[in-house]
């Protein structure tokens, strides 16, 4: 029985799961900073990635560039992120 | 510095002189039907709601109930989320489903600020403690932790039988908020009377509720003074300085930040602890495998806090409307069931197993929007640090009597009796 309507006040639930890394484009990663709340998933599961600012938000380390051969870590931070602040972006 | 008068005697009278709340007619005794009649304070409930709030999710995901003086229970994280964000139209004002309702002047402040306040309030009150909450902050408590931990093992002797919740899990989140709040460590047998009165005492006649809350508050306050005595470093003395709009806080403010600090720290990380203790037991493929690859141990830890999310929160409707097709009025509660929503087969595949390698675990543990857990970090350092000197020094154990685990009545589910073998 299908019990999983659209939830449109945050888009990006439901099921998902860490994307295969597209070797070829620069990947570039963003936080939300409307959506983080600080539960902090990013920086325990990518710390060279993500960091804590002084009240635990989450901030980006560098200027957000994936180095190449991190993609993966960075879709993990994307698809266990409970709000949803965080998005990985492929630029060609 | 001027003598501090906020605390004096007539504190209490000024608590007691406001609006009055609203109670509603106590209603015990089986449920005839969980989709009309619920109720989490019944023993069907904390043996195993999960088979309820699965049965509730295909054939009535809100759920209502006349208890209480009405209530509602939604069992879709799509539900559970939308209601977690939408402050607007869900008070927080009251968190603990009961059968009193604080005065709608308390609102945005509430009891115990910030997890009772509401928008605009709640920002401040939280930005005032989230320094201390951070990872980095409370990892300063992880060496002192882990010692703890090991230190209850070594108390575990020749036994071959222990219990992991009262010998080990409840100790370790009351040493470590005592230290936090400055609170002497040898009072923690009275932290837990706290927390029982406070969560368990639901359905007790009122008089009797007053009466235990306030000996909560009577030994707050007590620490209070201590500390304007000695001021020292740790967040009680830190509350009492501390100043919001260019005032020092209200006393209200102040003991009931630290009434949260106590409460909400203590039964909930006990409960996971206790929780992840009873699976591994009962499960020895997955108890194999942690001793065996202890670097698995941080993920495996979120599947225990997404399976057996230790806490649910309850929301106040602040005006009469239909809701997803629920009718609902001004003040009934929602019992925001983040545990509900953690088994939803529509957000997680395999919703109902334990898969400790699961590599997406986007649960709601720790609550979802502006309220998510103040205290995550602290938990989760104290969650993993328990299991891996657990794991450590007791790789071989087992449920000694799967018919003596009992649980935790309420909106705290934990183990409360966990007799283990150990050897």
């Amino acid at each position: 029985m299908a019990t999983g309507p659209v939830r449109p006040a945050h888009p990006g639930g439901g099921r998902d799961r860490p994307r295969p890394a597209d070797r070829k484009n620069a990947v570039k990663v963003q936080i939300s900073s409307e959506r983080c709340q600080g539960h902090g998933r990013c920086y325990d599961l990518v710390p060279d990635l993500f960091g804590e600012d002084d009240e635990g938000y989450s901030r980006l380390l560098g200027d957000g560039t994936v180095p190449p051969g991190h993609e993966r870590e960075a879709r993990l931070a994307e698809s266990n992120c409970p709000e949803h602040a965080i998005e990985v972006l492929e630029e060609s | 510095m001027a003598a501090d008068d906020r605390f004096t005697e007539g504190y209490r009278d000024r608590r007691e002189d406001g609006p009055v709340g609203t109670r509603s007619e106590i209603i015990t005794g089986p449920v005839s039907d969980w989709a009309t009649d619920f109720s989490h304070l019944e023993p069907e409930w904390s043996a195993d709601p999960y088979p309820i709030q699965d049965d509730l999710r295909q054939r009535c995901p809100i759920a209502y109930t006349g208890r209480f003086g009405g209530g509602w229970l939604p069992t879709r994280y799509e539900d559970v989320s939308a209601i977690a964000y939408d402050t607007e139209r869900f008070s927080s004002r009251a968190i603990i489903m009961s059968n009193f309702r604080p005065p709608r002047e308390l609102a945005p402040v509430g009891g115990s600020p910030p997890i009772t306040s509401d928008p605009p309030f709640h920002h401040d009150a939280r930005k005032l403690l989230l320094p201390a909450f951070t990872k980095r902050a409370v990892a300063k408590q992880e060496p002192a932790t882990r010692a703890f931990c090991h230190s209850l093992i070594d108390g575990f002797g020749g036994q071959d039988v222990v219990d992991a919740a009262t010998d080990y899990a409840q100790h370790i989140p009351v040493r470590v908020i005592a230290d936090m709040l400055g609170f002497p460590p040898e009072h923690g047998p009275q932290f837990r009377e706290f927390v029982e009165d406070l969560l368990e005492g639901i359905n007790l006649p009122p008089d009797d509720r007053v009466a235990r809350v306030s000996r909560l508050f009577d030994y707050l306050l007590a620490q209070v003074h201590e500390h304007l005595g000695q001021p020292r470093a740790d967040l009680t003395t830190y509350l009492i300085n501390a100043e919001l709009y260019g005032h020092r806080l209200d006393p209200q403010h102040v003991v009931g930040t630290m009434a949260l600090l106590l409460i909400a720290g203590i039964d909930t990380t006990w409960s996971a602890i206790g929780a992840s203790l009873w699976h591994l037991a009962k499960i020895p493929g997955d108890r194999q495998r942690l001793v065996a690859e202890p670097g698995l141990l941080p993920t495996a830890a979120e599947e225990f806090l997404r399976a057996y999310a230790p806490v649910t929160m309850a929301r106040l409707v602040k005006a009469d409307m239909n809701w997803h097709g629920a009718d609902m009025k001004a003040d009934d509660w929602i019992l925001l069931s983040f545990p509900a929503a953690n088994r939803d087969p529509a957000q997680f595949d395999r919703a109902g197993e334990v898969v400790i390698d699961r590599e997406v675990n986007r649960h709601a543990a720790f609550g979802l929007g502006i309220h998510r857990c103040l205290g995550s970090h602290l938990a989760r350092m104290e969650l993993r640090t328990a299991l891996e000197a657990w794991l450590e020094r007791i790789p071989e154990f087992s449920l000694e009597d799967p018919s003596a685990v009992t649980w935790s009545v309420g909106q705290i589910r934990g183990p409360r009796a966990l007799p283990l073998r150990i050897r």
